[in-house]
C-alpha cells in the first residue's frame, strides 16, 4: 500500500511538472498536426497504388500505426529526460536521500513517459474519431474496431517505449548525445527485425501483426496487389490510390498474448535500468574531478585569493568596446564542438571524406543526409544552452546580446552545417551545377536557423530533435520531395523548393531574434 | 557616474509585487543591499542588471533609461548573480574568453585580463581543468572573475560569498573595498556582517519597499540605547521572545545572557551595550511602517 502510494506521487509529480511546461503543450499541437497529417492524407498506410476503405477499422488501424511508427520514433526523444531533470533541478539528490528503490524510482519514471506517450494515443485516437466522421466511406461506427489497434498495439508499445527511454537515462553513455544517436539505428531495428524475421516476440511496436493481416486480406480482395506496405507518405497521393474494403483484425486472445511480449520487455528494462542507474551519485558524472585537480585544489583552495594586496587588477575601460564579432564566433562554435568524444570527430571525418568519393548528385542524394543527421545534437542546442547551464543572466546583461551573440550562435551552426556538407558543395561547384550547389547552400542556411527558432521559443533540445529527426526520415530519407528540406533530389530543386527553404531560414532567424528579444525583455 | 532608481515598481502574474516604488540614487561606493528572503533584492539587482524590466518607474545611468538603452550600461556593468552556471566541458580559461568575446573585449586585452584574474582568485593552476569537476567555492571564483573581466563601472554582486570558506569570504570582502574607488558596487547578501566590513552605504528592502537607506553609523545611532543585555534564568526565555525583541542568546553557567531591542530597560537586571549592525537591521527589519513614516 505504502510501496503504491509512494509509486502514485513519483508519477503524479512527474506528470504535473512535464504537464505544465510549455513543451508538453508544443508535444499535443505537434500530435494534433500528426494527426491532421494523417487525416487528410499525407501521411498514411500504403499499399501499392490500394489503401483501405475509410471505415472503423481502416481509420483506427491506419492511424495507430502512424502513431506507433512516428511517436515511437520521436515520442522517446520527447520523454528521454524524466532522469535527467531530476538531475538538473537537484530533486534527484532529495530523492537519493529517501527509502526509495532505485527500482521503484525507474518504474516511477517509466510509468510516468507512459502517461505522456498515452496521452498522445488519446489524442490520435480522437484524431482518428473525428477523421471517421468527418470522411467515413462506409456508413456505422464500430468504436471497438476503431479503438481496438490503438489499445493492443499502441499503448504496449508505448510502455517498451517508456521504458527503453529510462534506460537509456541510466546508462551512462547512452545519456546523451551518443545515446540518441544510437536510439535512431535501434528504432530501425524495431521496425525491420521483425519484418525479417517474422518472429511475434520480436514485434514489439505491432507493426507486424497487421500487416500480415492486411497483406494477406488484400491479396484476397485483388488480384494485382504486389504486397507492397508502407507506412508514411503517399508516393503519387491519396487521391490515387484505390480504396479496398478492410474488415479489421479480431483480437483474438493469442494476438492480445503476442501484445505481452513488450509489457514483459518493459520489465526486464526497469531491472537493467535499475543495475546501473548510479542514484544520483554526482562522484559517477563526468566530467570527473581529476587527480591533477584534486591536488589542485588543494593548492587553489585554502589560499583563495591570497595575493590580493600585490595584484590589483588594472583599470581597463579604455580598451573595452570593440566589435569582436569573429572572435564570439570562434567561442560559440568552440563551445559547439567542445567536449564531444573522438569518435564523433572521427564519424563526421569518416563521412566527409566518404563524400568525396561518389558521383556529386549521388553523394548530394544519399550521404548529404548523413553528414546532416550526425550533428543534430549540436544544432539542437542552439538557442537553449544558456538557459541549460544558467549563464543566461550573464550572456544577457552582455553588451549586444541580439546583435552579437545570438548571431554568432547562428553562425556557427552554419558553419558546422556547411563544413560538413562542404566536400558535396565544392564538387558540385566544380561540375557547375549552380542550381544543386545553390540548394546545399539553403539547405545549410535553413537548417540552424530552424534549430535556433526552436531552441528560443520552446526553451529546450527536445522539440527540434524529435520534429528533425521525423521529417528526416520522411523527406531526405525517403526522398519525399514535398519534405525534402536537404535539397536532395531534383524533383525538390526543380520545384524551387530550396528559394522556400531560404525564404523559411530568413523568416526562421527573425523568429529566433524576436524570441530571444522576449526572454531579455519578459523576465 | 551615478544610478538612479526613481519609483520603480515590478508586478508578476496574480498581483504579486516583487518591488513597489522603490527609490534609491547611488554614486560611487560599496552599496550594501540587506533584506529578508523575498524582500525583492534579486528582483531589483536583475533590473539594475537589465535582464529584467521594471513595471514601472525608471532607472537611469548617467541620465540613460537603461530600459530603453540598456547596452550603454551593459558594456560597463559587471554582474555576479546569485543563481549562475557554467559550461562544464570549458576550462576556466576558455569560460572567461567566451565571456570577454560576449563583453566585447578584444582579444590581446582579454587574454591579459583573464591571466590577471585567474591569478587574482588564485584559478591560475587549474586554468586548463575542466569546470564540471570544480567545487561550489572554485565556480563561485570563476564567477568572480566573470564579472571583472570588463573593469565595470557597476558592480552588481548577489549572494557573493555563497560557497566560499571563510577565508574567501575576507578575501572578496576586501576586494569588493579595493574595487569601490571609482566605481559602484552593489552587494545583495542576507549575511549581515558581509556589508557591515565593506559598504559605505547599507539600504534595506522590505516586501518590495527600501525601509532604510544610510550610511552604517547612522543605522548605528538610530538604535544607539536601545540594545540590551540581560541574564535571565532559561526557563524565563520564551516568555522574554514574546515580550521582547530578542536578536542573540548565550548560555552561561547562572542563566542565559539575552540581547534584547527595547527602547527601555527589559528588565532591573538589563544594561544597555553597543549597538551592532545586525542590531540595527533587525530594528529596520521589524517596524517598516515606521521607518516609511
Amino acid at each position: 500500500m505504502k510501496l503504491g502510494r509512494t509509486l502514485y506521487h513519483l508519477i503524479r509529480a512527474d506528470v504535473l511538472e512535464r504537464t505544465r511546461r510549455y513543451s508538453f503543450l508544443v508535444t499535443v499541437v505537434a500530435t494534433v498536426y500528426l494527426g491532421y497529417l494523417v487525416s487528410e492524407g499525407t501521411l498514411g498506410v500504403h499499399l501499392g497504388g490500394y489503401r483501405g476503405l475509410r471505415n472503423s477499422a481502416w481509420v483506427g488501424m491506419m492511424m495507430a500505426l502512424c502513431g506507433v511508427t512516428f511517436v515511437s520514433l520521436a515520442g522517446f526523444y520527447v520523454v528521454k529526460s524524466a532522469v535527467e531533470r531530476d538531475r538538473q533541478t537537484g530533486v534527484g539528490q532529495i530523492l537519493a536521500g529517501t527509502p526509495i528503490s532505485k527500482m521503484l524510482y525507474l518504474a516511477g519514471k517509466t510509468l510516468s513517459n507512459f502517461v505522456v506517450l498515452g496521452v498522445i494515443m488519446v489524442v490520435l485516437a480522437i484524431a482518428a474519431i473525428v477523421l471517421l466522421l468527418v470522411r467515413s466511406e462506409e456508413g456505422g461506427f464500430d468504436l471497438g474496431a476503431l479503438l481496438g489497434p490503438f489499445l493492443f498495439l499502441g499503448l504496449p508499445a508505448m510502455l517498451f517505449i517508456a521504458a527503453l527511454a529510462v534506460f537509456f537515462e541510466s546508462v551512462p553513455w547512452l545519456r546523451h548525445g551518443f545515446g540518441n544517436i544510437v536510439y535512431f539505428f535501434a528504432w530501425t531495428a524495431l521496425v525491420v527485425v521483425p519484418m525479417e524475421t517474422g518472429l511475434q516476440s520480436a514485434d514489439v511496436l505491432g507493426l507486424k501483426m497487421p500487416m500480415d493481416r492486411i497483406q494477406s486480406d488484400v491479396r484476397m480482395a485483388v488480384a494485382d496487389y504486389n504486397g507492397t506496405f508502407s507506412i508514411g507518405t503517399a508516393g503519387g497521393g491519396e487521391s490515387k490510390e484505390v480504396p479496398v474494403r478492410w474488415a479489421g483484425l479480431r483480437w483474438t486472445s493469442q494476438r492480445i498474448g503476442y501484445r505481452l511480449f513488450p509489457v514483459g520487455y518493459t520489465f526486464v528494462l526497469v531491472l537493467l535500468a535499475a543495475l546501473w542507474f548510479d542514484r544520483f551519485d554526482a562522484a559517477g558524472r563526468a566530467p570527473a574531478r581529476s587527480s591533477r585537480l584534486r591536488s589542485l585544489g588543494n593548492r587553489v583552495g585554502g589560499g583563495a585569493m591570497a595575493r590580493l594586496p600585490e595584484l590589483m587588477i588594472r583599470p581597463l575601460a579604455a580598451l573595452v568596446g570593440h566589435t569582436v564579432f569573429g572572435r564570439m564566433l570562434l567561442a560559440e562554435l568552440r563551445l559547439m564542438l567542445q567536449g564531444l568524444p573522438w569518435w564523433w570527430h572521427l564519424v563526421a571525418l569518416g563521412l566527409w571524406i566518404g563524400s568525396l568519393v561518389p558521383e556529386p548528385a549521388f553523394a548530394r542524394a544519399y550521404l548529404v543526409p548523413c553528414l546532416w543527421v550526425w550533428p543534430v545534437f549540436l544544432w539542437s542546442a542552439m538557442g537553449t544552452r544558456e538557459s541549460r547551464f544558467r549563464t543566461d543572466q550573464v550572456l544577457f546583461s552582455s553588451p549586444r546580446p541580439l546583435g552579437r551573440q545570438l548571431p554568432a550562435v547562428w553562425a556557427a551552426g552554419f558553419l558546422v552545417t556547411i563544413g560538413l556538407a562542404s566536400g558535396v558543395w565544392l564538387r558540385l561547384l566544380a561540375a557547375g551545377d549552380f542550381s544543386a550547389v545553390f540548394a546545399v547552400a539553403a539547405a545549410a542556411l535553413f537548417i540552424p536557423s530552424w534549430a535556433l527558432a526552436s531552441g528560443v521559443w520552446s526553451g529546450g533540445s527536445k522539440m527540434f530533435e524529435a520534429v528533425f529527426i521525423m521529417a528526416w526520415y520522411l523527406g531526405p530519407i525517403n526522398h519525399n520531395p514535398s519534405l525534402d528540406f536537404m535539397a536532395t533530389t531534383d524533383t525538390a530543386i526543380a520545384a524551387r523548393f530550396p528559394a522556400v527553404l531560404l525564404l523559411i531560414a530568413g523568416s526562421l532567424f527573425c523568429g529566433a531574434l524576436l524570441g530571444r528579444r522576449r526572454q531579455l525583455t519578459i523576465a | 557616474m551615478d544610478l538612479v532608481i526613481t519609483n520603480v515598481s515590478k508586478q508578476y502574474k496574480g498581483n504579486i509585487w516583487g518591488l513597489r516604488e522603490f527609490s534609491l540614487s547611488i554614486g560611487p561606493g560599496v552599496v550594501g543591499l540587506l533584506g529578508p528572503n523575498g524582500a525583492g533584492k534579486s528582483t531589483l539587482m536583475r533590473i539594475l542588471a537589465t535582464i529584467a524590466r521594471p513595471t514601472g518607474g525608471t532607472v537611469t545611468w548617467d541620465g540613460t533609461d537603461i530600459a530603453r538603452a540598456p547596452d550603454g550600461l551593459r558594456s560597463v556593468l559587471g554582474y555576479l548573480p546569485q543563481d549562475f552556471g557554467v559550461y562544464p566541458n570549458l576550462t576556466p580559461l576558455e569560460f572567461l574568453e567566451y565571456l570577454a568575446a560576449a563583453k566585447g573585449l578584444d582579444a590581446p586585452t582579454a587574454r591579459k585580463r583573464i591571466d590577471e584574474l585567474l591569478q587574482l582568485v588564485n584559478l591560475f593552476e587549474a586554468r586548463h581543468q575542466r569546470l564540471g569537476g570544480f567545487s561550489g567555492g572554485m565556480r563561485q571564483r570563476v564567477g568572480i572573475a566573470q564579472a571583472l573581466l570588463n573593469d565595470p563601472r557597476l558592480l552588481i554582486v548577489d549572494e557573493p560569498t555563497a560557497g566560499l570558506d571563510p577565508e574567501e569570504r575576507v578575501r572578496f570582502r576586501n576586494l569588493l573595498s579595493d574595487l569601490s574607488g571609482e566605481r559602484i558596487v552593489i552587494l545583495s547578501t542576507h549575511i549581515v556582517s558581509d556589508v557591515e566590513a565593506v559598504a559605505t552605504d547599507i539600504a534595506i528592502i522590505v516586501r518590495g519597499r527600501l525601509v532604510r537607506h544610510a550610511a552604517p553609523e547612522d543605522l548605528l545611532r538610530a538604535v544607539q540605547g536601545q540594545v540590551w543585555e540581560w541574564l535571565i534564568p532559561s526557563s524565563e526565555v520564551p516568555a522574554a521572545r514574546t515580550r521582547f525583541r530578542v536578536s542573540a542568546t548565550i548560555r552561561k553557567n547562572d542563566g542565559v545572557l539575552v540581547r534584547v531591542l527595547a527602547a527601555s530597560a527589559p528588565g532591573p537586571a538589563a544594561s544597555p551595550v553597543e549597538p551592532s549592525l545586525e542590531d540595527a537591521y533587525l530594528q529596520a527589519v521589524a517596524a517598516p511602517g515606521d521607518a516609511e513614516s
